[in-house]
């Protein structure tokens, strides 16, 4: 059930059918009221285990009751209460252990209740007007709602109660639901069948590299496990964020999208503006922005605050790295992340000085810049999720595989070849979508989604079958 | 006007759709079945089996037994084309009913499809290496009867033991798979079923109970839709498609045998540590039948040999030295070592040197799980040498000096 799973597709769609069978409020409320809870069961059947989440989501009600009725002197205790707790349940590594909690309790899902909640909490304390409307029942259903709990999308709640607790649902007409059966397939089909492939291909790299092997194999295995883990990554993420955005959208529920064709980005900023949309969007929103505001205050000078972009940009995605795990390997992670987006955002600044603004545009806009710019983007980020997946007993073992000038070679090909390739693909992709019939893309009309769709169910259904083992879990789940 | 006639066309697409829709829908997943199909037979190979003609399946008390003098062929996914040909007295042995080999040492194979040699050509196969090995360590001439049959039900391999004694051998050799331990004694109707060609000499109601019976509610299963799925698993993974799929995403040797752990108990459950009440009856149904067998060979004063062959997965398992908690390739080894010497019986226990082989699984065809030359090869060796270690009195290795006086003799 925490996975794009049969059973969890069967679920979704009997939730679905049943919201269906009566439109009004009360009633789709309560179905997915006990569609949640009923999912929380099938995770964990000791209620013990749910006690720490339980008092978390008290603490948050409780922030967000004081932040509305203005009970607390310094708002912020609220927040820092609420941080403090998820990170102490978290058992992050700088915590002593003598202080955490010893026994096993529930944390699937802790880090995207811990999301809502902190944007309730804030939300609260700018006149409370959105957090008036929150009853009990109402922040429960919105921080334990199943379709979002085990690894978003990470939805604000006036989203989640504009179609949630609508008069009259959102419209679900035929159109609509074929849309929304062809991304369910999609996604399963990227979960079950891509993601399981591809990571099928890099355990067979790791196995080779960190075994005895010919040189020219460990060659080959090291560009496959390094090129190779971001698109699983990809196909494992996106394709649950597909099926739970379709299903919710056949239970009239509109969850925000959360990829944007990530490794067509041409720029590690524009990446993460396309990969984890509403983590970044998250971040943006609650660190980036009072951040810059806050720098922008202190620092008068208008020449230097293009360079408080690149240290907010810093900060604020070596937290989105940092938060993605508990251990040191995601401490340097976050390094990565805020160190990739802030030497971008310096280039940026450095050549629109150098060049003028027009003519470093023009040179961002040119085809070959745009091509290796985008091979570039997903070779460091292939590179930083090394820090990501494995460990640091895990990397050295890796970087010992080889010498230091074969991974150079490997690097320097897999820009190469990255280029080239999502080059090649994006140029197809124009291609194809220009094929127009009656003022539509051939490729999206309903009878070419019927197509692949067959297609790509067929396959998935029959080799979901035959692998007679579940495909990797989301990776997602476990932040 | 043109509003109302645009409404209509609208009307008439969406009727229209309502029907080529779901007809795109079918085509699509008929033309990917069939394209699939057709690549996988063009890389694999289309599997063709004749062998039923060659095959005597009207004796419900014996089993199926081999036409004297047919030849036939067979071949299977990855597995190229394989002729049978049957001697004068209806086995793959190339002796025929002569058993009057004066000085010679006389062993009679008996068993299902490996010690047939199904998959491998007659001068690969098993029954033509284990003679040439033995030779070699013990220096004398060794004749070996093949009369293991394809194709076989194990519990007629049971009664085949006085047939086999009547070739006055020295010894029986009886190579068992796990597979002959899963399948356990059927009921009459069951064997009329099997025997009489899929039930074709049973009326419609009986010829479908049985076949469900057999073919899809064969296992231990838990729900009626888990034994469908099971079926439906089962059925594909024979198809071209299947194959080809298995064969590339279960390349990796620890994938497979996670793969294979997954396969119903009737499958897998012997290579569990705590088998299953399902494996504990057939264990025992085993015993049984290996405890007549051996009386009877006993009672005539010859050796009833056994050695258990492994399964692909069990052979990917021993050459790794790894495998998941909760699981034991050793452990039905060891469990047929005690039934067999219980009751009298000699067992050749040739894991120990299979498991010195890198990849061993790499010896038996993926398609079908039957050894292929060099797995025939690789058990010939193991089974001689285990058998000429004093296990059995009268087939000891010599060294050279003492082949040669042997010969002599």
């Amino acid at each position: 059930m925490d996975s794009a799973s049969f059973s969890f597709l069967f679920f979704g769609l009997a939730v679905a059918v049943a919201i269906n069978l009566n439109r009004g409020r009360v009633w789709r409320s309560t179905v997915m009221t006990v569609a949640s809870l009923y999912f929380l069961y099938a995770l964990e059947k000791n209620p013990l285990a749910y006690l720490p989440l339980v008092g978390f989501l008290a603490l948050g009600y409780l922030a967000i009751q004081c932040h509305r009725r203005g009970w607390l002197r310094v708002p912020t205790v609220g927040i820092v209460a609420v941080l403090v707790a998820y990170v102490w349940l978290k058992k992050y590594t700088f915590f002593p252990e003598a202080i955490l909690l010893h026994s096993v309790y529930f944390t699937l899902g802790l880090s995207y209740v811990f999301f809502r909640v902190m944007h309730l909490v804030i939300e609260s304390g700018d006149g409370g007007e959105m957090a008036s409307r929150i009853g009990v029942f109402e922040y429960l259903l919105y921080t334990l709602n199943f379709t979002t709990f085990i690894s978003g999308p990470i939805q604000r709640y006036e989203e989640f109660a504009r179609d949630q607790f609508a008069a009259v649902p959102v419209e679900l007409d035929v159109a609509t639901v074929g849309l929304q059966l062809e991304r369910l397939v999609r996604g399963f089909f990227k979960v079950n069948v891509l993601a399981m492939f591809f990571d099928i291909l890099r355990q067979d790299a790791l196995l080779y590299l960190t075994h005895p092997a010919s040189a020219q194999q460990r060659l080959e295995s090291g560009f496959t496990l390094m090129a190779v883990y971001p698109l699983f990554l990809y196909c494992n993420f996106s394709g649950y964020i597909d099926v739970v955005i379709a299903l919710a959208r056949l239970m009239r529920l509109r969850l925000p999208e959360n990829f944007d064709r990530p490794f067509s980005a041409t720029s590690f900023i524009d990446f993460w503006s396309r990969w984890h949309i509403t983590l970044s969007t998250w971040f943006k929103d609650y660190v980036y922005n009072p951040l810059m505001l806050a720098l922008v205050r202190r620092v008068e000078s208008i020449s230097l605050q293009p360079y408080l972009a690149v240290l907010a940009f810093f900060v604020t995605f070596f937290l989105v790295g940092l938060w993605h795990g508990r251990t040191s390997e995601f401490l340097f992670y976050g390094l990565l992340q805020g160190g990739g987006v802030s030497v971008n955002k310096l280039w940026q600044v450095v050549m629109a000085q150098a060049l003028g603004r027009k003519r470093y545009k023009a040179l961002a806009a040119h085809a070959l810049y745009r091509t290796l710019a985008r091979g570039l983007t997903f070779s460091w980020f292939a590179f930083t999720l090394l820090w990501f997946w494995s460990d640091w007993a895990g990397i050295r073992s890796i970087e010992s595989s080889l010498a230091v000038g074969q991974w150079m070679a490997i690097w320097a090909a897999i820009w190469l070849a990255s280029s080239v390739l999502l080059g090649v693909w994006e140029w197809m992709r124009s291609g194809l979508l220009a094929l127009r019939v009656m003022g539509e893309p051939i490729l999206t009309t309903r009878y070419a989604r019927v197509v692949y769709a067959s297609a790509l169910g067929t396959a998935a259904i029959f080799i979901t079958l035959l692998l007679n083992s579940p495909a990797p879990g989301i990776v997602y789940k476990v932040f | 006007m043109t509003q109302i006639s645009g409404k209509k066309a609208r009307e008439s697409t969406r009727r229209r759709d309502w029907m080529i829709l779901p007809l795109l829908a079918i085509l699509t997943v008929v033309c990917l079945s069939l394209t699939s199909e057709k690549v996988s037979k063009l890389i694999y190979g289309e599997p063709k089996s004749a062998v039923g003609v060659c095959l005597n399946v009207s004796h419900p008390d014996t089993g199926i037994s081999g036409i004297p003098n047919c030849k036939t062929s067979e071949m299977d996914f990855g597995v190229p084309i394989v002729e049978y040909k049957f001697d004068t007295c209806g086995y793959r042995s190339g002796i025929g009913c002569e058993s009057n080999f004066p000085g010679a040492y006389r062993i009679v194979m008996i068993g299902t499809s490996i010690a047939f040699g199904q998959w491998v050509k007659q001068q690969d196969a098993l029954a033509a290496r284990l003679p040439i090995d033995i030779s070699e360590r013990d220096g004398r001439k060794i004749y070996l009867y093949n009369e293991g049959m394809l194709e076989q039900y194990p519990q007629f391999v049971s009664t085949h033991v006085q047939t086999a004694l009547a070739r006055k051998p020295n010894i029986i050799l009886w190579p068992v798979t796990p597979y002959d331990i899963s399948v356990p004694p059927l009921d009459p109707v069951s064997i009329r079923f099997l025997i009489g060609g899929s039930g074709k000499n049973l009326g419609v109601v009986e010829r479908w109970k049985t076949y469900l019976k057999i073919k899809v509610f064969s296992g231990s299963f838990s729900s009626f839709e888990q034994a469908i799925s099971e079926h439906l698993i089962r059925s594909f993974s024979h198809t071209g498609t299947g194959f080809m799929l298995q064969n590339i995403l279960n390349k990796n040797e620890g994938r497979y045998v996670e793969s294979y752990l997954k396969l119903p108990d009737t499958e897998s459950g012997y290579l569990r540590v705590s088998p299953s009440l399902t494996w504990k009856k057939d264990m025992k149904s085993f015993e049984d039948m290996a405890a007549v067998m051996i009386a009877q060979s006993r009672a005539a004063g010859v050796p009833l040999v056994v050695t258990l062959i492994p399964s692909r997965a069990q052979a990917a398992m021993l050459s790794s030295g790894t495998w998941p908690e909760g699981y034991d390739p050793y452990k039905i080894d060891n469990d047929v070592r005690s039934v067999i010497t219980r009751h009298g019986g000699i067992y050749a226990d040739i894991f120990p040197d299979l498991k010195k082989i890198p990849h061993m699984e790499n010896n038996f065809y993926f398609s079908n799980g039957h050894p292929d030359a060099n797995g025939d090869a690789i058990l010939a060796q193991a089974i001689s040498k285990e058998i000429t270690n004093g296990l059995v009195p009268d087939l000891e290795a010599f060294d050279q000096a003492q082949s040669v006086q042997r010969v002599g003799k």
